[in-house]
């Protein structure tokens, strides 16, 4: 039953066909080397390239699916194992070097541990990667009487916000990135809501603001989304909603823990101080926290 | 060796260019009788053992742009003020690795091509090998002697993952870094150890000044190695054990039916490797890809909504994402909820996907070699499993855009999320049932395969050559 | 390409593959395409009012017929409407231009809509109303002179988090959402900031300087239209359309190309 593929030899067609696509590869690629040197653009940098590519594949392809091979091949697996007595000579082998090596018990041990040695040497410049934790993580820049400052750096007064406010606010002098990361605040102005929100912790609000750690407890991106209208803050990250009336406990999606909650309290210019460090640690959850 | 088709494959005297390259190289490696059996290697033909090949043109694409792209790149968190000519960023003040890619993008002359190519490769690359581990799975051809090759292409979707993510998080722009500090609070969930990691990988409290080099070491270097030796293992062990086939006429456990290497198989795989960068290319040229520019720096202190990672991240990112809230504590031992779909999760899905060739062996209790591919109808029960589990993934992925989804669609995100809550354990049991039933009707209304050997070959004519050079 | 020389059946299929694929992937840019130029929603439930006189009167008629049922004759609310005496102008102008008010029932959500009113009507009621209020007065915003680089990085700051860093809008909690910001207009932009319209909260001067109201409003507008080298920008959505285009033109261009390229077994 033999079909075109069986032929011995290919249409005409077919050849001028295949010969066409490698010269469109030239235009392709000459034209890729032009809009190169002449700066026209990813566009005509790209197809002209794609031009050259696909033309090479389209002749490619054509020329092995019509000429190249007519006929199916068949090939013997053969075994893959090999015989019996190659594995014993294999395993002679082996056992009879063991042997030798056995005869030495002192050396073959001490080689054994100089090996073990060596790599537990090359561990240790490891340590060299990074310091250890210690309290970075349980304490954030937030001290006793430290103002909070806007993202430009000026201090804030309660009367800044309106109700339904929301402001990013950092621990005055503080320009380390590392420890603005983890020092982000969230300052609202809840209006008379405060008042509830206050209740479980008084002296921690002052004239409506209340403050929270802008880190989400879940996996760390800043919590920057305030839905005034519910009192809500949002993670954009994982959708975790913080109830900011009740001491932002999670309320919805992944996240267990509440946001931990910075105490204020006013300076004698009126504006807005921190009374301590957050009542938590700030961030995500480690296992000795 | 009885060729029967044509005069012209005879071998021709020395003079040739071929002669004398043979001789040149034969006399010094004595390579002759090995090349004319590479050259005489036949593969059967089938369109999804291409899947494979499509993975490894993909990963030189990738390694071809990488290296142009690594050309410009600075990978340093050192601070930069931009002076490129990109607008609304002149001025700011950003890290070198986040300016050296605006720059690639706007002012290196064919740059922003190649860090196109280069993404859309990447994507290309993992789906590849999710569509060839797929194959494997659904026609058996995991079981021995090729458990083997099992385990180095597990190996190789999970350094996939760990490339593509050190990759796109070496930008430094504002997706990217909200990426690399969730991964920072990933590792902190570990227990005991997490906060000592964290600090070791980032070299200090996040974001730290270290995590961009080191991530470009890994990401050009440590584990394109890796990629490249376990590809070329993979390869030889293919080779050596030569590649499965379905059954059909005159195919049998005992031999290999198809096109040789020389010339028909190279020219076709020559061929598919300039697709596959024909296709990639084009992509790269009409669709952006993470236009980083818009995205800005990145600023602990700044976010942005549809945050997604890349797509083969998806699944983790869903996982995240549909997690109820809750932590353990074990004696003491804070366990955070990011732990069980971050660690816990990936950390099972991988060790499932290694064992799976043994698992299997001890639910059949079939040990046999087996050259011969099943069809996924001929396994009803493995082809229900395997469906079941891509859902489960595939869930998870939808999960990881339910924000997207939310706005675009004008739905709830937290109705899908408690949705999709209950769709991630119901929908994979239906689907697996489903397909499992779907396998067995389709197992009643064909002729069951052949028994093995019993269609010999039919050698009329000259369709058929026997080639014994195995 | 090799149509003419393969036997008839894979043909057929790999034909029906091909137009399979074209229309996935037709249906996925098309779908993110028009999220992104089209406006989200365009209610055709408001109708045109055709009124041509544009003086004082004309913004009380429409005021009286269209405004006082909900929020009263003065503006200090009804029954079926809130107290918006003390918005300001800026949100009436904010309402009125951006089509959210007046809304075209009661339970209708309030977003951006195409406005029942021509231009000139829409001035006649702002002018008309904003002798109702007191508030916030509808801001001058200079945009040409504001400092673009600096808008970004207030942008990035302080909106992106819910309508994403290149404006394309994002989910909020329980069904809220922030709006798509490609339609925004730069005093649009600053009266949101300043009167926190629906789920969004206020920025007042202390938190954004006028300045950088206007810079951010400049940032918006280079957002409708950026320098935006590539290609078909997919909605400005990120990760998710790529990945699906990864799949649905990547990897199935290539599926095509295998099944083209993979030789089916001859029958012998």
């Amino acid at each position: 039953m033999p079909t075109e593929r069986d032929r011995p030899h290919a249409s005409a067609s077919v050849e001028y066909f295949v010969a066409g696509c490698f010269g469109a590869a030239i235009v392709g690629a000459a034209g890729f080397a032009a809009s190169y040197w002449m700066d026209l653009g990813i566009h005509y940098e790209g197809l002209s390239a794609a031009v050259a590519l696909g033309a090479l594949a389209v002749g490619l392809g054509v020329w092995a699916n019509t000429t190249l091979e007519r006929a199916d091949v068949v090939e013997e697996r053969g075994p893959l194992g090999s015989t019996h007595e190659e594995r014993r000579d294999v395993i002679d082998g082996f056992e009879r070097g063991e042997r030798r090596i056995q005869r030495r018990r002192l050396l073959a041990g001490l080689a054994g541990s100089s090996l073990v040695a060596a790599a537990l040497a090359a561990l240790f410049p490891f340590r060299s990667l990074g310091p250890r934790p210690h309290q970075t993580l349980s304490r954030t820049a937030w001290r006793r009487g430290t103002r909070l400052v806007g993202e430009d750096g000026a201090p804030v007064r309660p009367g800044d916000l309106e109700v339904g406010t929301a402001l990013t606010v950092y621990p005055e002098g503080v320009s380390d990135p590392a420890q603005r990361a983890a020092a982000q605040t969230v300052l609202i102005d809840l209006g008379a809501a405060a008042t509830a929100a206050a209740a479980g912790r008084p002296g921690w609000t002052v004239d409506h603001c209340i403050a929270y750690s802008r880190v989400c407890t879940h996996a760390g991106c800043p919590v920057g989304v305030y839905q005034p209208e519910t009192r809500q803050l949002m993670c954009p990250c994982h959708q975790s909603l913080f109830d900011v009336t009740d001491g932002a406990k999670p309320i919805f999606g992944p996240a267990s823990r509440p946001l931990p909650q910075l105490p204020l309290a006013l300076d004698g210019d009126g504006h807005l101080i921190a009374r301590g460090d957050f009542d938590q640690p700030v961030g995500p959850g480690f296992w000795n926290r | 060796m009885a060729r029967g088709t044509d005069d012209e494959d005879r071998p021709r005297p020395r003079r040739t260019m071929a002669g004398r390259l043979v001789r040149g190289v034969d006399d010094r490696l004595g390579a002759a009788s090995f090349t004319s059996k590479v050259l005489g290697k036949v593969f059967p033909d089938h369109f999804s053992f291409l899947f494979g090949e499509v993975v490894l043109y993909s990963f030189i694409v990738l390694v071809a742009t990488g290296v142009y792209l690594s050309l410009f790149f600075d990978p340093s968190a050192h601070k930069v003020v931009y002076q490129g000519s990109y607008v609304p960023l002149q001025g700011q003040s950003m890290s070198a690795a986040y300016a050296s890619s605006v720059d690639l993008s706007f002012d290196v002359r064919a740059g922003l091509l190649f860090r196109q190519v280069h993404h859309w490769a990447a994507l290309v690359f993992m789906a590849a090998i999710v569509a060839h581990v797929a194959r494997l799975f659904f026609t058996g051809a995991f079981r021995k002697p090729r458990d083997l090759n099992w385990y180095l292409g597990s190996t190789l979707l999970l350094l996939g993952l760990a490339n593509g993510f050190a990759g796109y998080s070496l930008l430094d722009d504002l997706l990217s870094g909200t990426g690399l500090r969730i991964m920072w609070s990933v590792i902190l969930s570990i227990p005991f150890v997490g906060p000592s990691l964290a600090f070791f990988v980032f070299g200090g409290p996040f974001p730290g000044e270290h995590i961009i080099a080191r991530l470009f070491i890994v990401h050009v270097l440590i584990v394109p190695a890796a990629i490249a030796g376990i590809i070329g293992a993979h390869l030889a062990i293919v080779w050596r054990q030569k590649h499965t086939q379905f059954r059909g006429p005159g195919a049998t456990e005992h031999n290999v039916v198809g096109s040789r290497l020389w010339p028909a198989y190279a020219a076709r795989s020559v061929a598919l490797f300039f697709g596959v960068a024909t296709v990639l290319v084009a992509l790269g040229a009409f669709i952006q890809i993470n236009p980083i520019w818009l995205y800005g720096p990145y600023d602990p202190t700044a976010a942005t909504t549809a945050a997604q990672p890349d797509w083969y991240m998806g699944w983790l990112e869903g996982a995240l994402r549909l997690m109820p809230p809750g932590h353990a504590v074990v004696f003491g031992v804070t366990i955070p909820n990011l732990f069980f779909p971050a660690v816990v999760l990936p950390g099972v899905s991988f060790m499932l996907l290694y064992a799976w060739p043994v698992i299997e062996r001890r639910l059949t209790g079939d040990r046999d070699a087996h050259n011969l591919l099943d069809r996924p109808r001929d396994r009803p029960w493995r082809t229900g499993l395997g469906a079941g589990v891509f859902t489960f993934y595939t869930v998870l992925f939808v999960a990881g855009g339910n924000d997207v989804l939310a706005s675009e669609m004008g739905l709830s995100v937290n109705a899908i999320v408690i949705a999709l809550r209950v769709v991630l354990i119901v929908l994979p049991v239906l689907v697996g049932l489903a397909v499992t039933k779907w396998c067995r009707d389709l197992r009643r209304a064909d002729p069951p395969p052949p028994p093995e050997g019993a269609s010999e070959l039919e050698t009329t004519g000259t369709t058929l050559t026997v080639d014994d050079t195995g | 390409m090799c149509a003419g020389t393969a036997p008839g059946k894979p043909v057929g299929m790999a034909r029906r593959l091909v137009l399979g694929w074209l229309a996935c992937g037709v249906i996925i840019c098309s779908a993110f395409g028009a999220a992104h130029t089209a406006p989200r929603s365009r209610s055709g439930t408001a109708t045109r009012h055709r009124t041509e006189s544009t003086d004082e009167s004309a913004g009380r008629t429409i005021w009286l017929r269209d405004c006082a049922v909900c929020h009263g004759a003065d503006a200090r609310g009804g029954e079926g409407g809130p107290d918006i005496s003390r918005r300001g102008a800026a949100a009436v102008d904010f309402m009125v231009t951006t089509g959210r008010m007046p809304l075209p029932s009661p339970t209708a959500a309030l977003q951006r809509r195409r406005s029942p009113y021509n231009a000139a009507q829409q001035r006649a009621l702002i002018d008309y109303a904003s002798t109702l209020v007191t508030g916030p007065a509808i801001p001058r915003v200079d945009i040409d002179r504001s400092n673009l680089s600096h808008g970004g990085a207030a942008y990035r700051q302080n909106c992106a988090t819910c309508h994403q860093s290149a404006g394309s809008g994002g989910a909020l909690a329980f069904g809220e959402n922030a709006p798509d910001l490609s339609h925004a207009l730069p005093t649009q932009v600053v009266e949101a900031m300043r009167i926190g319209p629906g789920t969004m909260p206020k920025f007042p001067r202390a938190t954004i300087s006028a300045t950088q109201a206007d810079q951010i409003a400049a940032y918006v507008q280079e957002l409708r239209h950026p320098a935006d080298p590539g290609g078909i920008d997919l909605g400005r959505l990120g990760p998710v359309p790529e990945g699906l285009i990864a799949w649905v033109f990547g990897l199935g261009a290539l599926m095509l190309i295998t099944r083209l390229l993979g030789r089916p077994r001859r029958s012998g």
